[in-house]
């Protein structure tokens, strides 16, 4: 059997016509998941990283956007597939989480008949004993009281609930890639260590790929094997968590990875943060789009910098390794 | 919820009495002119204002006058005309119900799967040509006046086509008991039927439309496609099912406002001796105790189809059901 | 380094800034503008409003008719054939008389005579005064009761708003036409006085307050419900954390964002005035003779139905015509102040 990689994404763009003008949410992004692999995608709000999760789940339904590129999944594109085919892929060999617990469930049927639902329609399975299957995916999240959950209503659970209820209908056809949208966001503190938990403990139960997309570098250090950094619409920097998190090559981040206390040792007298806003999608400047917030910035920015470095840990940026080497802030003891 | 429910009745009798102390108000306490003389409709002689004076407690204060309003029309029933001598008002108004329910009973089944095809069709192709088309056609229907509507249909199918195949089987105006001829009772009422609905119909395909486009747009949509059950499935079991609490409550206030009085103008037109119909031709008499009988109780059945409507609201939506 | 700082970006951004701070107002006109039905629907309107106001001028010199007054015995040239107005019935039995039917020129009895001999399209105007006039009063009425309602209701809350209320709870749950029929009954034939108000029987007042009554829930309970949201809002939290008196938050705060949702409703409310007005004139409880509106002049035709059907079929089309474009007005309003129809992106 040839490797292959479960999921391939290759060119990846993502564009919406709007009264500003075209709008570049996702610009040529490739990136590959393994089987059994957690890879975090990271970047402020506005960097395309939502939307590159929508976009392999083919959510995007606006008649406003223009998608190009390539996404195989298990050897299969997935771009351009009809309704019909991808309803036979998504639900069941990839699940989706999303950001809001308190808005992704319908108000109106129970837990239980929303899960029965998605099983139901993947797999040849009786109303009773897709109820019994429902109840152990319940179960199996670390709801209590699991019988009685399935049939309540959304309203009626917490928000922490609620996500372990929309992971148990993601989690139900056993899918190889679990899609999580900032699965922690909207929660409180505690509750979002338990979820983070919880998808960790997935990959060890059911063998599931994750790709975590989230702003919160914590997560990723948590849970992620690979880290995706993403700048309007670009994977800026991508490599192991650990070299990324060490030594990362980007001048994003380290503003990026500056922009948060270090986890031990003496706290730095002042926490740096990055200069400026992240550019408008809809009118991005010329060559590295990170130029006009970059310190480091210089002519040879206005080309387009693409991703290079050691194999394995690459960047897209101009300056050249010594000096990456030179300018990096040491970051102790993170991951 | 039970308490809920008991909550909700007792709101609902406060109401009814606000009502009656309104209607009450407005026949006997009118500053300007003689309650007597209203009641006893025109040309009243001496004596029979003078019995009204008496029977109505006029020269009492007004709670008693109220009380004794209140009794003839609910304890004793007696309220009796004066414009058409001893005839008894409340019996003859149990005797139109049963027109008025067949008209709006059958016009709201038109209107309902009507205004859920309209609204369903136009909310799924959002912005094509087809949506456009129907969206115009819908305001064009809530557009007209519903009495001028049925005069058109009446031009159409009692004169210039009357004589056509189209219309060759309507019967002239008039209502025909379903007991006594059921294919009667539906020819009477078929066009009726249709002029009412028209103007339901545009309204219900309108809120449904926006309702589900609204909803179309929640985050749940998007989890329910990301389950990957069909398109057909997430518009009507997460989409329409969602959108279609705030339709049936509206459902349930329209239907009750029709019952009670809002189909007086298509009776009207129709020859329909339904309560509107009764109440049109007691205005044209001034005979006031009839108007205040068809007043009162048609406001009690609209108060009754508004806690209905609540009821059937906790049942659809889980949420209301626990707030209470 | 200082050249690479010249670039586009900061351009655009001011010119985001300069969007973001266009008033609310100014967004809604140009989206208003852009809408292109709902500026044919605006001129339409205007085009029916000039068009009406123009009544006594189309009476004198084209009808060349008093509208309000009988004309059994009338005559009219019709290419140059003198005829009675009140024509001898040629339908039916025979027995009657039929008026006179549309002419289809500009002119005298353009759309032919009434049962009365009087003019129908000079009556079409000037009914078609009335009927504006009486919606744009009874909406303005409306609007303002159910603005004091609605906000005095949400903003002071307890005892006056339950008071308020329940009020509304039972003008709602009365069915419109019942009690426009239950105030017409017993304030038609007499004169009313309040304070300093005297309403004569027949007087347009009547019809304006009856209509302007009837809807004040309809919009009062939305304007209830937004001012309570409003009062919870961070920035009125801010005010009043700031000590800003009651009526300085009710001004400065509430009412600025209370104004768009009645603005939505103007169109809408105009709409349901112009439909109850011609009920309620077709009822006879409305507009009184010799007074007309588009409603009466379809109640005198509804006798002349199968023989001149023009009498009540043209009323109609200007009703549906006026109200069709208010309602797509509306709809274009609603849109424009509405941030919720704002385009979303993916």
């Amino acid at each position: 059997m040839r490797f292959e990689p479960l999921l391939e994404v290759k060119d990846l763009t993502v564009h919406f016509r709007s009264e500003e003008g075209l709008v570049e949410a996702v610009r040529g992004v490739s990136f590959n998941v393994g089987r059994n692999e957690i890879l975090g995608l990271v970047g402020e709000s506005g960097s395309g990283k939502s939307q590159t999760l929508l976009a392999i789940m083919g959510l995007i339904d606006s008649p406003n956007a223009v998608l190009s590129g390539s996404i195989r999944f298990e050897g299969q594109e997935l771009m351009g597939l009809p309704r019909r085919a991808l309803d036979r892929i998504r639900g069941k060999k990839i699940g989706m989480i999303f950001q809001d617990p308190m808005t992704s469930l319908t108000p109106v049927h129970t837990i239980g008949a929303q899960i029965v639902e998605t099983l139901r329609a993947h797999e040849q399975i009786g109303r009773k004993a897709a109820k019994d299957r429902a109840v152990e995916l319940i179960d199996a999240v670390g709801i209590p009281a699991p019988r009685s959950v399935a049939d309540r209503y959304p309203h009626q659970l917490s928000g922490g609930m609620r996500q372990r209820a929309v992971i148990a209908m993601a989690m139900s056809c056993n899918p190889a890639l679990l899609l999580a949208d900032e699965p922690t966001t909207a929660l409180d503190v505690t509750v979002q260590a338990q979820i983070l938990d919880l998808i960790g403990k997935l990959r060890e139960d059911f063998g599931s790929s994750v790709i975590l997309v989230t702003h919160d570098l914590g997560v990723v250090a948590e849970t992620a094997d690979k880290v995706n950094v993403m700048y309007a619409g670009r994977i800026v920097e991508e490599g192991p968590k650990e070299a990324v998190f060490l030594q990362p090559r980007h001048p994003y981040s380290w503003g990026l990875f500056g922009s948060i206390p270090p986890f031990d040792g003496p706290r730095p007298a002042r926490l740096s943060a990055i200069p400026g806003a992240p550019p408008k999608l809809s009118a991005l400047p010329k060559g590295c789009s990170f130029r006009p917030r970059c310190p480091h910035a210089h002519d040879a920015c206005l080309q387009e910098p693409p991703l290079a470095g050691p194999v394995g840990h690459r960047s897209a940026c101009v300056l050249p390794d010594a000096a990456i080497e030179e300018l990096a802030p040491r970051q102790e003891g993170a991951a | 919820m039970i308490y809920a429910l008991a909550a909700r009745l007792g709101q609902m009798a406060l109401v009814m009495f606000g009502i009656s102390v309104v209607v009450f108000l407005i026949f006997f306490a009118t500053p300007g002119s003689d309650p007597s003389a209203r009641i006893a409709g025109r040309n009243a002689s001496q004596e029979t204002l003078q019995q009204v004076r008496h029977d109505f407690g006029l020269d009492r204060p007004l709670p008693v006058q109220y009380a004794l309003m209140m009794k003839k029309l609910f304890v004793t029933r007696d309220l009796t005309s004066f414009v058409n001598r001893g005839q008894k008002v409340i019996p003859t108004v149990t005797r139109a119900i049963p027109i008025t329910l067949s008209l709006v009973i059958g016009a709201a089944l038109l209107w309902l799967i009507g205004g859920l095809i309209v609204g369903l069709i136009a909310g799924a192709t959002k912005g094509s040509w087809l949506d456009r088309t129907l969206m115009m056609i819908s305001l064009a229907g809530v557009s007209m006046p519903v009495f001028w509507l049925g005069e058109v249909a009446n031009l159409i199918t009692q004169s210039r086509f009357h004589d056509s195949w189209a219309f060759s089987w309507v019967p002239a105006l008039g209502y025909v008991p379903f007991g006594r001829d059921p294919l009667g009772w539906f020819q009477a009422l078929v066009i009726p039927w249709i002029v009412l609905a028209t103007l339901y119909v545009g309204l219900y395909g309108r809120v449904l439309r926006a309702s589900l486009i609204e909803t179309m747009q929640e985050d749940f949509i998007r989890m329910a496609r990301a389950k990957g059950i069909g398109e057909r499935q997430v518009l009507l079991r997460h989409g329409l099912r969602t959108s279609l609490v705030a339709f049936v409550t509206m459902f349930g206030l329209d239907f009750g406002a029709l019952v009670g009085g809002g189909a007086l103008l298509t009776e009207v037109v129709f020859g329909l001796q339904g309560v509107g119909k009764l109440t049109y031709d007691a205005l044209q008499t001034l005979d006031l105790p009839m108007i205040m009988a068809t007043v009162i109780y048609a406001s009690f059945f609209v108060v009754m189809a508004n806690f209905v409507v609540d009821v059937v609201h906790m049942f659809l939506d889980p949420r209301v059901r626990d707030a209470f | 380094m200082s050249s690479v700082e010249e670039t586009d970006a900061p351009a655009a951004s001011r010119q985001g800034q300069a969007k973001a701070t266009e008033s609310p107002w100014a967004t809604a006109f140009r989206k208003l503008r852009r809408d292109r039905a709902a500026i044919v629907a605006l001129a339409v309107l205007v085009a029916i409003v000039v068009v009406c106001l123009m009544a006594p001028l189309y009476a004198r010199h084209v009808a060349m008719t008093d509208p309000f007054v009988t004309n059994l015995n009338g005559t009219v040239m019709i290419a140059g054939e003198e005829r009675p107005v009140l024509e001898p019935s040629t339908t039916g039995l025979g027995l009657g008389l039929t008026p006179i039917g549309p002419t289809w020129e500009f002119g005298p009895f353009m759309l032919g005579a009434d049962n009365q001999g009087r003019d129908v399209a000079a009556r079409m105007l000037y009914g078609g005064r009335n009927s504006l006039f009486i919606a744009f009063a009874s909406t303005l009425l409306c609007l303002v009761l159910a603005t004091l309602v609605g906000t005095t209701a949400g903003f002071f809350g307890g005892i006056s708003d339950t008071i308020l209320s329940r009020i509304l709870d039972v003008l709602w749950a009365f069915p419109i036409f019942l009690l426009a029929i239950s105030l017409s009954i017993v304030l038609l034939n007499q004169t009313l006085t309040i304070g300093p108000w005297r309403i004569t029987s027949g007087s347009l007042a009547l019809p304006i307050f009856i209509i302007g009554i009837v809807y004040v829930p309809y919009v009062a309970r939305p304007i209830r419900g937004h001012v309570q949201t409003l009062m919870g809002a961070e920035f009125v939290t801010a005010a009043v954390g700031l000590g800003a008196s009651p009526w300085r938050i009710l001004i400065k705060d509430i009412l600025p964002n209370v104004v768009p949702r009645i603005v939505v409703f103007v169109p809408l409310i105009l709409a349901l005035s112009m439909i109850i007005e011609s009920a309620l004139s077709f009822l006879s409880i409305g507009v009184q003779p010799p007074g007309a509106s588009w409603g009466t002049i379809i109640q005198d035709g509804q006798g002349l139905l199968y023989s001149r059907p023009a009498v009540a079929l043209v009323p109609g089309i200007a009703i549906a015509v006026t109200v069709l474009a208010l309602n797509i007005l509306g709809d274009g309003v609603r849109d424009a102040l509405d941030p919720k129809s704002a385009m979303r992106i993916g």
